[in-house]
């Protein structure tokens, strides 16, 4: 079994005391900087960069990959306690996790985020280490066309996000789409809806954007009459989810597990996508999707678990091509290189100790942020009970201070101001924010992909339906289309959205 | 590091006085002595490069590499900060507004000083105008690659591309991290000489393109070696050639591209650090000293050449002289491309 | 019959955005055309669309099936924290890291009625203290910890 002394490698390279005590210290940094708002594992990274001159390359990538996959863990406790996305990743966590926390049960949403992501972690692990060759053949085979359909998936898919009113989702999805543009345009370098604003011509800064709109507005909501309203309106009950919640857990993380580890692998912006689907696919196969958007468990697992697999996935055309996936990743091929390592086909036979104890190293992680992360619940939630007046001020300095530390800009923090003005008013006008979220960061995407797929084939639309994969793709996108505008689903919709108010 | 002054220090905005007094006992642990000019004590409080991209990038590896030798030699912390934006322009524009002290740097991407005064107007011109060059660091020519499995599979070197180009039936795309880059610029200066036809395929950075290259859904691409490397050494990709007018000390198994097209070639791409106008030129010198002593270090050396960038040690002079010669250069292409004013609107 | 003043109000925004936006694109930036797209075709296509849509929303809601009527609008809270951030954006590198949280924090206070002094200043005296360890000791952030504002000279 070549695998099993593969794997065998891994972790005698990944137990070796250095390596462990730089995979804790890791973790441990990711988990609280994605409990931060703004500071992601890009910056971090790029500072931690020089300190890790000093290391064996193996643990230095060690650490810097704990960074990433714990700031995925710690993105969704701010989503959770106070509706807060760190990262574009956890927005959708948002969604049911922040409404379970209003119920009391902020502890078992926690817990199922921390299980699904451990559970997601072990097997895109696995995954990686028994497939990871030949799943970069995906990751060649998607060009501007597969990548535009993939989208339009994403896309359709997204109406369903929403409670509340089709025509307002689209609505919601369309601005979305539209301020997603802002910036220059990569085509012709033209400057779009920037205003004169220098600084709007790289666009609208997604975290601001999501802090604005989710973290703010909220905030917002929660002042609205005489007293400051405690936002937590039930007691707390239980930290630890129960026998039922586990059970309902076991569906979703394994479909949230199996569509963030394949949309993972895709470096053209598919990790982002995959908490989106796994949260719609689970909203229309689960029993109790009438409880999504109300604190369904289920929406806490399942795109937790995609989030977290795709994470873990991402790894593979960065370790096997040398193809980083996201800005993160291209740190750490830079990395890389200054430790004197090449990234690209040749790791895995060149440098089978830091290829294999890289990937032993992340399952490790996977099992710290576990056991980091589960005592560290009872402190979360008892977090909830500091009084309001104090709560909601300090979430106003840690995002002002958190979004300036994205770029060192101040523009960055009135992009707060102004998402959280809109996102105020239109939450009054019911209407709702993920719908927006997800065409904010599809929309410079779909029209990237779309409009180089054309120049490709020279103008020719049919590269969307001759070409295999894509014409998969569409095809699933006209189911979701059908599912989504089926009668019987739009009544049950319009249930919904009367019980809300 | 309780204090990076330059940050405040151009605002001399006053506040009444007795609020000023109140705060003196807390500003005096934290105040930045008040800094002297004289290049014998530089640095005496900590220096700040910004580096006008996201971290991990070309200048980004430079500066960070040498803000790490300098604080080593001055025992004086050189701190490096990413502001990204505008084609780097806004982190230029920040730091050729900041004080003239040596306090605040600016890591210098070739596009600040060659490309952007002409393709983004008069306001980007001005930024140009305002900076200082200090010392260059490193730079790498432009690598033109194609795929080795697709149509192109016969084609072995920089002639056979051109001659293939000029028999193609379909047309031959060729893919770039962008409009108004250096690569897309040669591209065209390529296609005009030689009168063949490319279709330009833009992209968001060279690795995206690069999976498109592997994928054999364009067919060139031109950008920076140090991306394409690891696929050419894994077979995937073929490099035929570089930019510059000799080869490349890094990589002197490929050939330039003007034995092919003689009188077509494309400066490096230069990664410097430049200075607010004004700076003290006894600053100014002691800075480009120091660069030449770290650039000939042996793990520099070798942190620059992993990432296949050649460490460029030279004189204020010679650094000013070729910065103005690429300028020259950058301005002639995008003239003859026909690149009009792209315009960041300012 | 009767008017959901909610989605009338939610329409209105909706259309009068679209249209803004189609305004732009038409005013500044080549369309195109499907086989050759334009910086402008995309957006054309999506404003256009939200335009229609929020049209139809508005229309709709005059014959809705029961009336809603717009909730109140405290302003207070929104005006207060905006201006919070604003201060902070636009002050920070005068300021300083600790002031200009002290100042975030205080001012965001005021957002909460009734506003009591004496917590409000202890808590965002806190907050500015563990800012200012996490950030400016910890990650150090580039931004002085007392600002320039504060210094003589």
């Amino acid at each position: 079994m070549e695998l099993l002394s593969n794997l065998g490698l891994g972790f005698s390279v990944a137990f070796q005391p250095m390596n462990l005590a730089y995979c804790f210290l890791g973790t441990l940094l990711g988990t609280l900087i994605g409990v931060l708002p703004g500071i992601g594992p890009l910056a971090t990274i790029a500072m931690l960069l020089p300190l890790t001159f000093g290391l064996t390359p193996t643990a230095s990538l060690i650490m810097l990959a704990g960074i990433f996959y714990g700031s995925q863990y710690g993105g969704s406790t701010t989503a959770i306690l106070i509706n807060l996305p760190g990262e574009s990743s956890s927005a959708v966590t948002t969604i049911d996790g922040y409404q379970m926390a209003r119920h009391g049960r902020a502890g078992p949403a926690l817990a199922a985020a921390g299980l699904s992501s451990f559970f997601a972690g072990t097997v895109a692990t696995l995954l990686i280490a028994i497939v990871a060759t030949p799943l970069t053949e995906i990751a060649i085979s998607f060009g501007p066309a597969e990548y535009f359909s993939l989208m339009v998936v994403g896309l359709v898919s997204s109406i369903a996000l929403a409670s509340g009113s089709i025509l307002k989702a689209i609505c919601m999805i369309c601005a979305g789409l539209l301020l997603g543009l802002t910036g220059t345009d990569i085509y012709t370098a033209t400057p779009r809806f920037t205003f004169g604003s220098t600084e709007l011509s790289d666009g609208l800064d997604f975290v601001a954007i999501a802090v604005g709109v989710f973290g703010v507005a909220e905030i917002m909501r929660n002042l609205e009459g005489a007293n400051a309203r405690e936002p937590i309106i039930a007691k707390v009950a239980g930290l630890f989810p129960s026998r039922d919640d586990l059970r309902r857990m076991i569906g979703p993380s394994i479909r949230g597990t199996v569509i963030g580890s394949l949309l993972g692998i895709l470096p053209g912006g598919g990790a982002l996508l995959s908490s989106f689907v796994a949260y719609n696919v689970e909203k229309k196969v689960s029993k109790n999707s009438a409880e999504f958007g109300h604190g369904a468990i289920e929406g806490v697992s399942a795109p937790e678990a995609a989030n977290n697999a795709g994470a873990q996935t991402s790894f593979i055309p960065m370790l096997s091509l040398g193809i980083p996936s996201n800005a993160v990743m291209a740190l750490m091929v830079g990395a890389m290189i200054i430790q004197g390592i090449t990234p690209g086909p040749n790791v895995i036979n060149n440098n089978p100790d830091l290829f294999w104890g890289l990937i032993a190293s992340m399952w490790l992680g996977n099992a710290m942020l576990i056991i980091l992360n589960l005592p560290l619940i009872g402190i979360w939630v008892s977090l909830l009970r500091v009084p309001y007046t104090v709560l909601f001020p300090a979430i106003m300095a840690f995002c002002c201070i958190g979004v300036y530390s994205v770029n060192n800009s101040a523009f960055a923090v009135y992009e707060i101001t102004a998402a959280g003005l809109a996102g105020y008013i239109l939450a009054k006008l019911d209407c709702e924010m993920p719908p927006f979220i997800l065409g904010f960061i599809l929309g410079p995407m779909l029209e990237e992909h779309l409009r180089r797929a054309m120049i490709i084939s020279s103008g020719d639309p049919t590269v969307f339906v001759t070409r295999p994969i894509s014409a998969v793709l569409l095809v699933i996108a006209v189911i979701a289309l059908v599912i989504v505008s089926l009668p019987a689903i739009a009544r049950k919709r319009e249930v919904v959205f009367v019980e809300e108010d | 590091m309780e204090s990076i002054a330059p940050f405040g220090a151009r605002k001399g905005r006053s506040l009444p006085s007795l609020v000023r007094f109140s705060f003196v006992a807390l500003s005096l642990a934290a105040a930045a002595p008040a800094s002297a000019q004289s290049a014998d004590d530089y640095p005496n409080r900590p220096v700040t490069i910004v580096v006008p991209y996201s971290p991990g990038g070309a200048t980004d590896i430079v500066v960070r590499a040498a803000a790490r030798e300098l604080t080593a030699m001055y025992n004086q912390t050189f701190i490096v900060v990413n502001k990204a934006g505008a084609a780097g322009q806004i982190g230029a524009e920040f730091v050729s507004k900041s004080p003239p002290d040596g306090y605040t740097l600016l890591g210098y991407p070739e596009n600040i000083y060659s490309i952007n005064p002409f393709v983004f107007g008069e306001a980007a011109n001005a930024v140009s105008q305002r900076l200082v060059p200090v010392t260059n660091l490193g730079g790498s020519p432009t690598a033109i690659a194609i795929n080795t499995t697709g149509k192109m599979k016969d084609v072995k070197t920089f002639a056979d591309l051109i001659a293939f180009t000029k028999s193609a039936t379909v047309p031959v795309t060729y893919a770039t991290s962008g409009v108004t880059t250096p690569y897309h610029l040669l591209a065209q200066e390529i296609a005009r000489t030689a009168q063949i036809k490319l279709v330009h395929v833009p992209y968001k950075g060279t690795s995206d393109a690069l999976t498109d290259l592997v994928g054999g859904r364009v067919d060139i691409l031109f950008g920076a070696p140090a991306v394409m490397k690891p696929m050419s050494d894994a077979g995937k990709v073929r490099m035929l050639a570089v930019s510059s007018a000799e080869r490349f000390p890094l990589l002197p198994e490929l050939p330039s591209i003007s034995d092919t097209l003689p009188n077509v070639q494309l400066k490096n791409i230069d990664n410097g650090i430049a200075a607010p106008l004004g700076t003290p030129p006894a600053i100014i010198e002691k800075l480009n000293k120091a660069a030449n002593e770290i650039l000939a270090r042996p793990e520099i050396k070798s942190t620059f050449e992993r990432n296949l960038l050649l460490p460029m040690p030279g004189s204020v002079a010679e650094y000013t002289k070729r910065v103005t010669e690429t300028r020259t250069e950058r301005e002639r292409l995008i003239k003859a491309a026909n690149i009009g004013q792209m315009a960041l609107p300012q | 019959m009767a008017v959901n003043r909610k989605d009338l109000a939610a329409g209105a925004i909706f259309a009068a955005f679209g249209a803004t936006y189609a305004a732009i694109t038409w005013r500044d930036l080549p369309i195109g055309e499907a086989l050759n797209m334009g910086p402008g075709y995309f957006p054309i296509l999506l404003s256009s669309l939200m335009m229609a849509m929020g049209a139809t929303i508005a229309v709709r809601s005059l014959g809705s099936a029961e009336a809603i009527s717009l909730a109140a609008m405290p302003w207070r809270g929104p005006l207060v924290l905006s201006l919070a951030t604003v201060l902070f954006a636009s002050q920070l590198e005068g300021l300083g890291l600790f002031p200009g949280i002290l100042a975030t924090a205080l001012i965001a206070s005021f957002a909460a009625s009734p506003f009591r002094p004496v917590p409000a200043l202890l808590a965002s005296l806190g907050i500015a203290i563990l800012c200012t360890l996490i950030f400016g000791y910890g990650i150090k952030l580039p931004i002085p910890i007392i600002g320039s504002w504060f210094r003589w000279g």
